[in-house]
């Protein structure tokens, strides 16, 4: 199921670009290992400039796409085009525009931090000349220039995944495809590294960010596509996942702090789930779709109660996604 | 081909190396044993070893096992100086081939299966470098170190074993010996990295490679063995020819190793 974005924030000239130019295109991607089948035939785009998260538990088939993408496996079924190459193909001419991040950081613990970049500087052919001001800068960007010459045995956790985003970034890649880059860090290391991925974006790359972390996808990601089982669940802007799929949201209200149990009793009639909150004349409605809020209102004016405030809690993505997830379990 | 990937390639894993103790330890000790310990105490023998009887008996019939052009050269020679370069030359030469073995075989089960242990391959694998070129980066990596090591080593086992016994070429070095350290060696160490490369195509970590990996070294024992019990003795003909073989070998196997060496199947067992 595709939902429409209902209007685009500008995040710098790329936006315009965004509908023009596809950065990946990938339809009916299928792919299986052995009998297990790990994509059944996925669609999805990626524009230039555009951040998207790819969402789903553990085996829904998030590393597979990227490692399709990459041209590290063959696909067994429908196409990939990347920078309107196959990958397959052309996967050194897509793996040279493209930086990434693995669910493993795959550092040498024995190499310093500027033995690493310099290593993989070489891999992804970049000058000399360029590396001898890119790394220092780099270092600096991601906080590391102080340890540059020390052993990345000696690095923590966040250090780690910093050296790792700052070798996806050496040749100035166009796109990048980040696995689950904050698994296993502490919260002040996942924020750091969230705020260097929130960077990246507003320098306008193409992001695709493969991760179970909710959160991290709402904030950071303009449309997020969900995958179970190998399938696409729903794609869309996060926040308007909820409201396309009528998962309910949260409804409170305010009313004449004299008369709530009096509102109370009226919105349980006309149905509603509500509650009274310990503060006077506050009331909590639960399930309320946005279509509800005005009937819901309506019941407790027509029934002559002042109402004061209306707050709709719009639904997470955590919410969406555990409202997916129930219901392709129940099927 | 691009050869700056390539070269970056064998300088980390060297850069890597250097900084294992568990790695540098074995490729320290095996040359220290058959390049330096070994001809010493083979010259000390040729000078202060007593022969009795039964042992010239024994020379006896290890020299017959020569071809009588190369027999001549002994006449010169007391009983415990005969042994002496019967030893180094002949009987003990294969084992200078383990030095180059060990060496590769060490080197290439850290660059290839340790790079899946540590989980670094994949960040490998996302580069642009092409199969062939990060093949080739390894195989170099392994197979450069182990030949220096082999010809430096031996280069200083000769002069040590000439400066303690007081023997010189034709015997000590023998062409045979000579044979089997500079051109058998790197035979042997491509033959040694070819091994690690398909067995590190089956197998994940780097234990299992070097268990498979050390079954390779017996065949050299079996040579000794056979040489000791007077079957014969590695005289130059036999020398070059096996050093061609090996080589032969090596470079099958190395183009098996190639094909097996795929991003996906890499991918597959990490």
């Amino acid at each position: 199921m595709r939902i429409a974005p209902r209007g685009r924030r500008a995040i710098g000239r790329q936006q315009a670009a965004r509908e023009d130019r596809p950065i990946i295109v990938v339809s009916r991607l299928e792919r299986r290992f052995g009998e297990v089948i790990a994509l059944a035939g996925i669609d999805f785009t990626v524009a230039a400039g555009e951040v998207v998260g790819l969402l789903g538990h553990n085996g829904a088939g998030k590393t597979t796409t990227l490692r399709l993408l990459l041209g590290l496996l063959a696909p067994r079924g429908g196409t990939i085009r990347v920078f309107g190459m196959e990958p397959v193909v052309a996967g050194e001419a897509i793996r040279a525009r493209t930086g990434v991040v693995g669910e493993q950081v795959g550092l040498d613990e024995r190499l310093t931090a500027r033995e690493i970049l310099t290593f993989f500087a070489d891999l992804y052919d970049v000058p000399p000349a360029v590396q001898r001001q890119r790394i220092p800068l780099l270092l600096e960007q991601f906080g590391l220039a102080d340890v540059a010459d020390r052993r990345v045995a000696t690095f923590s956790a966040g250090m780690r995944q910093r050296l790792a985003l700052a070798r996806c970034l050496l040749h100035d890649p166009e796109l990048l495809l980040l696995d689950e880059p904050t698994t296993a860090l502490d919260p002040v290391a996942a924020h750091q590294v969230r705020e260097l991925i929130a960077e990246r974006r507003r320098e306008g790359r193409t992001i695709l960010l493969a991760t179970h972390n909710l959160d991290e996808a709402e904030r950071l990601c303009d449309r997020v596509i969900i995958l179970e089982r190998g399938r696409v669940l729903v794609e869309g802007p996060p926040r308007e996942l909820a409201a396309a799929l009528g998962v309910p949201a949260q409804l409170s209200l305010e009313v004449d702090p004299e008369r709530g149990a009096e509102a109370l009793a009226l919105l349980e009639r006309s149905g509603a789930a509500a509650r009274l909150e310990p503060e006077p004349g506050r009331l909590t409605v639960e399930r309320v779709t946005r279509r509800q809020v005005p009937e819901l209102v309506a019941v407790l004016v027509t029934g002559g109660i002042a109402v004061y405030g209306v707050s709709l809690q719009t639904p997470s993505l955590e919410d969406v996604y555990l409202a997916l997830h129930q219901r392709a379990e129940r099927r | 081909m691009h050869w700056r990937r390539i070269v970056a390639i064998v300088r980390k894993d060297l850069a890597a190396v250097r900084r294992s103790r568990t790695v540098l330890l074995p490729l320290m000790l095996v040359p220290l044993v058959f390049f330096v310990l070994m001809p010493v105490a083979i010259g000390l023998l040729a000078r202060f070893l007593p022969i009795d009887e039964s042992d010239a008996q024994d020379l006896e019939r290890l020299l017959r096992a020569l071809p009588a052009a190369e027999r001549e050269h002994f006449q010169a020679l007391n009983p415990g100086q005969q042994l002496a370069v019967i030893f180094f030359s002949y009987q003990f030469a294969p084992l200078i081939l383990i030095v180059p073995l060990a060496t590769t075989m060490v080197i290439a089960a850290d660059g290839i299966a340790g790079e899946r242990e540590r989980r670094t391959l994949e960040a490998l694998l996302v580069t642009p470098v092409r199969d062939e070129e990060l093949f080739l980066g390894k195989v170099l990596a392994a197979a450069l170190p182990a030949s220096l090591v082999d010809w430096i080593g031996a280069t200083i086992a000769a002069l040590l074993a000439i400066a303690v016994s007081g023997i010189g070429p034709p015997l000590l070095p023998s062409l045979s010996w000579l044979i089997l350290a500079y051109l058998g060696g790197p035979g042997v160490a491509v033959f040694g990295l070819s091994i690690v490369v398909l067995i590190s195509s089956r197998v994940r970590g780097m234990q299992e490679v070097s268990q498979l990996s050390g079954l390779v070294a017996i065949p050299l024992i079996g040579l000794i063995v056979a040489q000791g019990s007077g079957l014969f003795l590695l005289d130059w003909r036999l020398a070059l020819a096996g050093s061609l073989v090996i080589w032969g070998i090596a470079a099958l196997l190395l183009r098996v190793g190639r094909r097996s060496f795929q991003r996906e199947a890499l991918l597959r067992l990490g």
